[in-house]
């Protein structure tokens, strides 16, 4: 029967926990400790999520690039998919915290959206902060 | 053309404008105060702009906001408000009885402080304060050094990487790394456990395959121009490197993530005496120094890992400092804390034991089911599993502390339950 082993991230602990598993069915979950390991392997193994922060381009602002998430987690397996989609984004200042950058990127539902302000600057000043 | 030296006063003023700074300064109007706040970078919020990635804000908001997120609810708030914000803008000296001389792109300043708060950060500790041997090429630099590159700047450092420390940095930035195309080789560890939290191993290294090896330090590092390559080595109980266990490997880029140090020069300058464990400035629970008025927050007194903490202590800190400048001080902080069994540190390093205040430790090692107490009192809580590497925040409330009332002083120890 095939196995997976996962190092639960529920608190600083780390206990190791082991799933035995049948196509994309839990058949046993061994090793954890406490009621939020199990959930944790539970949800790591049907469908891992990850936040994804990244930067992408943008003009006329006072740093050539500006940083972005994904709102929520999106699935494990698309994180590659959203970093291709996001090398493609170049935007103009101003931009908003919040403001959408990719509407529901890689299918997944999930907007990306910028995580900080930015305001345009003139030339002069953009070349003074990136001396 | 010299436009000669311009004198001011100001109630507070907080140098530095990151997490810390911004959390006293705000503080420190909503209470009245004319408030100073000196950054000298171009912009506020410290070192939260470049840690674009998410998990602040958990324990203040219950959000996991991003760094500039978090930063930006501040910067909102004061750009809205009266605080005298002064970008771009250096000081040259503090003096123990607070004047400041400040340059600025309007002119240099001479500033007659009632309080002063220094929020002024840390620094990553470098190559030459952990003395690894080798040759000096580039593409040798702290790991929060590449951060910037990557993430403000949109420079790549490097194509192949080490990272030396699992502290969360040095964990983060491998992820972020490989998120931008380069192939992190594998990360280092001295200790026999991470250093960083758990769950950036998980998601930062074993998401990616990325090997940690612990009880490993890099002995030597090659290259003339550009870095060529790293020795790896297994070290002993000693953290001495064990012959024979040196393995080469090709990389163009070492990252250090090998610790903070709080920045501690204006301290220094002022006549603040420094606790040589933290390499921070003794306090008290407002965060005052042993120089009456000056007062210190976040990491340029002992490092933190959340931000929430610096905030909560900025706060704080602003609190004293509005309380100083208006009357002219505070209850006597004569009750000494000293770190007990198990504890490295403990933070503040006095109390006055009239008012509620919140305490800060590190244990010296990993331990399971422990009590966190103060010696000879009913207060203690219990906890299920402590580490070096994760702060322990403990709160003595109003009714406890009648208990303080006969101790000369207050000792923090961890012990076993069972």
């Amino acid at each position: 029967m095939p196995k997976k082993e996962y190092t639960c991230t529920a608190c600083p602990k780390g206990c190791t926990v082991e799933v035995e598993f049948e196509d994309d069915e839990i058949l046993d979950i061994s090793g954890y400790t406490c009621v939020r390991g199990k959930e944790y392997v539970e949800d790591e193994f049907h469908d891992p999520r990850r936040i994804l922060t990244t930067t992408v381009r943008i003009n006329n602002a006072k740093y050539p690039r500006i940083p972005v998430r994904t709102e929520t987690g999106v699935p494990k397996d698309e994180l590659n998919c959203c970093l291709d989609a996001l090398k493609e984004v170049e935007l103009e200042a101003p931009v908003g915290v919040g403001d959408v950058v990719i509407e529901n990127v890689c299918g997944t539902d999930i907007d990306v959206v910028a995580s900080r302000s930015l305001d345009p600057v003139s030339e002069k000043k953009r070349t003074m902060v990136n001396q | 053309m010299s436009k000669g030296i311009t004198r001011i006063k100001r109630d507070i003023v907080v140098i530095g404008g990151g997490p810390a700074g911004m959390a006293a300064a705000t503080r420190g109007e909503e209470e009245g105060a004319e408030v100073m706040l000196i950054e000298r970078d171009i912009e506020l919020g410290g070192i939260l702009n470049q840690c674009i990635h998410n998990g602040f804000g958990v324990e203040l908001y219950g959000e996991e906001l991003t760094g500039p997120e978090y930063a930006e609810r501040f910067t909102r708030k004061i750009e809205s408000g009266d605080i005298d914000v002064r970008l771009n803008s250096y000081v040259l000296s503090l003096s123990p009885d607070k004047i400041i001389n400040l340059l600025t792109p309007n002119g240099v300043f001479e500033i007659d402080a009632e309080a002063v708060v220094l929020a002024t950060g840390a620094r990553e500790r470098s190559r030459g304060e952990i003395r690894i041997p080798g040759d000096r090429p580039s593409g040798v630099m702290p790991a929060g050094t590449a951060q910037k590159f990557i993430n403000k700047k949109g420079f790549m450092p490097g194509k192949k990487a080490f990272v030396l420390g699992s502290g969360d940095i040095g964990l983060i930035i491998s992820r972020r790394l490989t998120w931008e195309g380069a192939e992190v080789v594998g990360v280092a560890e001295i200790m026999d456990y991470p250093t960083g939290l758990n769950r950036n191993v998980v998601q930062c290294l074993h998401d990616y395959d990325i090997p940690l090896h612990l009880r490993h330090t890099v002995t030597d590092i090659y290259g003339t121009n550009r870095l060529e390559g790293i020795e790896l080595s297994q070290v002993d109980e000693d953290f001495q490197p064990i012959e024979g266990s040196e393995k080469d490997l090709d990389v163009d880029l070492l990252l250090l993530s090998v610790g903070l140090v709080p920045e501690n020069d204006f301290f220094k300058e002022a006549g603040v005496t420094l606790n040589p464990k933290t390499r921070g400035a003794y306090v008290d629970e407002w965060f005052q120094t042993d120089v009456p008025g000056i007062f210190g927050c976040g990491n340029s007194i002992h490092i933190e890992d959340l931000v929430d903490w610096v905030t909560m202590d900025g706060f704080r800190a602003g609190d004293g400092a509005v309380a100083y400048a208006g009357t002219g001080g505070l209850p006597q902080a004569d009750k000494e804390v000293r770190a007990g069994e198990n504890v490295n540190y403990v933070v503040p390093h006095k109390v006055s034991g009239e008012d509620e205040f919140r305490f800060a430790l590190r244990v010296t090692e990993p331990m399971e089911n422990v009590d966190i107490s103060i010696k000879g009192t009913d207060i203690s809580s219990f906890k299920q599993i402590v580490t070096p590497g994760e702060m322990e925040v403990e709160e003595v409330l109003e009714d406890e502390l009648d208990e303080l009332k006969d101790l000369d002083e207050v000792e923090i120890e961890v012990t076993r339950r069972f």
